[in-house]
């Protein structure tokens, strides 16, 4: 009986940290990503509130709760309100099959750091992932607007086109490792990092992975020049701020994803795993912000041939190699 | 006990929602029902302890299909339906003598048909030993291997039709 | 017609390898990382710098004096004449020492458009438009300033163009104050290739 209360005790505050963990994030998140901006631009970035701005995000958060929620009259209000908690679900969700480190031994109790070790982790997070999409047409579709309307469809096609890339660049790893257990997957990494194995399997969930996360060169669904921020248009106050927090989380789990499926989880030498987890999700989320910051956006028809006729083609070669060399 | 509260849950959940999804008027709504109805689908694998298939049902039905209808309704603007307009003036009788004919079939089909099929070597411990996934894919791989790549060849042949359907004919 | 030479026929020929191994992003990315680590351009202002500028900046509006404190102005009107938005309105009056001086000296800062055309105008080289330039305002009305505060108002410096450290000071006028003259020139931070 107390095994089953401690299990569960364990459970729930395994839960809540990640919740927390996940919530709080962006925070520090969306004050590196302004400062890589500012420094990349030859600009300083927030400066102004606290120690070279560290409490700008708490500010625009402030900001953010206090101002207006306006909901445009001929939206569709159910489903407008809906849409930002639709899309603030899924990658929450992704997070409880992803592990943190090994287990760790916590009030004379081993515990693991991760909330379910599933046979088909990664199908999971990729089944879960994919509701993404729902947040982002669902808030198009109820604006009412051409522009959200616009964004959201976008966006729509352009998940489910690299959503098969994603899945099939996972292929390799899967092979390689012959389960879909991610603890499984970082076990098997401990002596050599799958990136040597698979490097066209890592790049294509590379570029997949920026694809689904919206982020610069990808980010159509949002372009600002030509669909004035698209989905979330016609959205104000808190629940922006609930598709931005989306936009961080998932960026974040793909970062976390990477780094467990190509770059050895938490192994390393000399330092702790936990802090070489740290720095290898902190090295990707890097380097998202970097690649914003210098490249331009693609065009949808350009978008569509990279997706369909390079990263596909690539995916389906990179199975038939590692087919090849574990025969 | 657990598990017994979990499926009645579940299961009305997804008969509520899959009613939802026909008395709804706005298609956008109909479409989000549906995917609520999967959801729980999904789950009843999963308490039926076949994680894979769960998760398979999420993946392409949720993740893909009613998405794709999303696409569909929103792209070609479908304004909420009107009841009369799509009803002949000859259904209504016959509807009357079908629906009760059918949920009478499937009552007796529940109550009185046989539900469980022979489990062959896949006992509980059998799966739990080998994991569902494992044991799925040995076998959709040796012994059903012909019907597996028929299907995949006619999903092929679809794919290509559905190609050659949307080119432009004038190009050559 | 413009023909190729060999090299360039080379390199069209194997661009795709370039392309492949993706080295026009790579090398996108390199000048990114270099502009990272390089000095920034920003002026904190007011936080932390001011720029001061040079003396020929046409900023707000001061009256000279001589050494006895008198104003230097001889309400010629000159000034109010050639003004293309008529912000200065001058009105003359004779003094206990029997000069004309200006009894009324107003100008409006908030129509004026910075010409500097009354500080060529005047004969006297009494009105000049200095470095100051912080003067904004919650009221219209506080920008029509009369002769006694064009008369404090500080006169130019021989040198500017420079930035220097300062200090924000937000009471009832909100400025940066700036401490000590040493500064640099703020193209001289941006980057050439």
């Amino acid at each position: 009986m107390l095994d089953l209360f401690m299990t569960i005790f364990f459970m729930i505050i395994k839960v809540i940290g990640i919740t927390l963990i996940l919530l709080l994030l962006p925070v520090p998140l969306t004050w590196l990503e302004r400062k890589v901006a500012g420094h990349i631009q030859q600009r300083l970035g927030p400066m102004r509130v606290g120690w070279h701005g560290l409490l700008q995000p708490i500010a625009d958060g402030i900001k953010l709760l206090t101002k207006e929620d306006n909901i445009p009259i001929y939206a569709d209000k159910t489903l407008f309100k809906l849409a930002p908690i639709i899309s603030l679900i899924p990658p929450f969700l992704v997070f409880v099959a992803v592990p943190f480190g090994e287990d760790v031994t916590l009030f004379g109790r081993k515990t693991g750091l991760y909330i379910s070790d599933m046979n088909i982790g990664l199908l999971y997070i990729f089944a879960v992932a994919g509701l993404e999409v729902y947040g982002v047409i669902l808030g198009g579709w109820a604006s009412n607007s051409k522009y959200a309307l616009l964004g959201g469809l976008r966006c729509c096609a352009q998940l489910i086109s690299y959503e098969i890339p994603l899945g099939f660049s996972v292929m390799g790893v899967i092979m390689l490792t012959g389960s879909m257990s991610l603890l499984d997957i970082v076990e098997a990494q401990s002596q050599i990092w799958n990136v040597v194995y698979q490097p066209i399997g890592f790049f294509v969930f590379l570029v997949a992975g920026i694809a689904e996360a919206q982020r610069i060169p990808f980010d159509l669904a949002e372009a600002e020049g030509d669909l004035g921020s698209g989905y979330h248009t016609e959205y104000s106050g808190m629940r922006f701020a609930f598709f931005m927090l989306t936009e961080y989380i998932v960026m974040l789990t793909v970062s976390v994803l990477i780094v467990l499926l190509f770059f050895g989880g938490w192994n390393g030498p000399f330092l702790p795993p936990i802090v070489w987890f740290i720095l290898k999700v902190g090295f990707f989320v890097y380097l998202f912000m970097w690649f914003r910051f210098t490249f331009p956006r693609y065009r949808y028809d350009q978008l569509m041939s990279i997706g369909w006729k390079v990263l596909l083609p690539l995916s389906l070669a990179n199975i038939l190699i590692t087919g090849i060399f574990l025969a | 006990m657990v598990e017994a509260i979990a499926f009645y849950v579940f299961g009305g959940l997804s008969v509520l929602t899959a009613l939802l999804v026909i008395f709804q008027r706005d298609p956008v709504r109909s479409a989000i029902y549906l995917v609520a109805c999967f959801i729980q689908v999904a789950a009843l694998f999963v308490l039926l302890r076949s994680p894979f298939l769960a998760a398979v049902q999420v993946f392409v039905y949720v993740g893909a299909v009613v998405v794709l209808f999303l696409f569909v309704i929103m792209v070609l603007e479908l304004k909420k339906e009107r009841f009369s307009e799509y009803i002949h003036r000859g259904q209504r009788p016959w509807a009357l003598f079908i629906i009760p004919a059918l949920i009478g079939e499937v009552g007796y089909l529940a109550v009185k048909g046989k539900s469980k099929a022979s489990l062959g070597p896949y006992s509980e411990e059998f799966l739990v030993k080998q994991g569902s996934t494992e044991s799925l894919g040995k076998v959709l791989f040796t012994k059903y291997i012909f019907p597996f790549e028929v299907v995949s060849l006619l999903l092929l042949v679809a794919l290509m039709g559905a190609i050659i359907l949307t080119m432009k004919r004038g190009k050559e | 017609m413009y023909r190729e030479n060999w090299l360039e026929r080379l390199e069209k020929r194997y661009r795709w390898i370039g392309f492949t191994l993706l080295l026009d992003l790579i090398d996108g990315l390199s000048l990114t990382l270099s502009y990272l680590f390089s000095k920034t351009i920003t002026m904190q202002y007011p936080d932390r710098e001011k720029w001061i500028p040079y003396p020929r900046f046409r900023g707000h509006h001061f009256l000279r004096k001589f050494e006895n404190g008198d104003t230097k102005c001889v309400a010629c009107e000159l000034c109010a004449r050639i003004c293309p938005c008529q912000c200065i309105k001058v009105v003359p009056y004779e003094d206990e020492k029997g000069n004309r001086r200006p009894l009324i000296y107003d100008v409006n800062t908030a129509r004026c458009l910075f010409c500097g055309l009354c500080e060529d105008a005047c004969p006297v080289e009494a009105i000049a438009l200095g470095q100051h330039y912080e003067f904004s305002a919650y009221d219209s009305k506080k920008l029509l300033v009369g002769k006694d505060v064009l008369m404090k108002m500080p006169g130019k410096t021989e040198e500017g163009g420079k930035v220097v450290r300062a200090r924000l000071v937000a009471g009832e006028k909100v400025f940066a104050e700036p401490q000590g003259k040493e500064g640099y020139h703020w193209w001289n931070r941006i980057r050439r290739r």
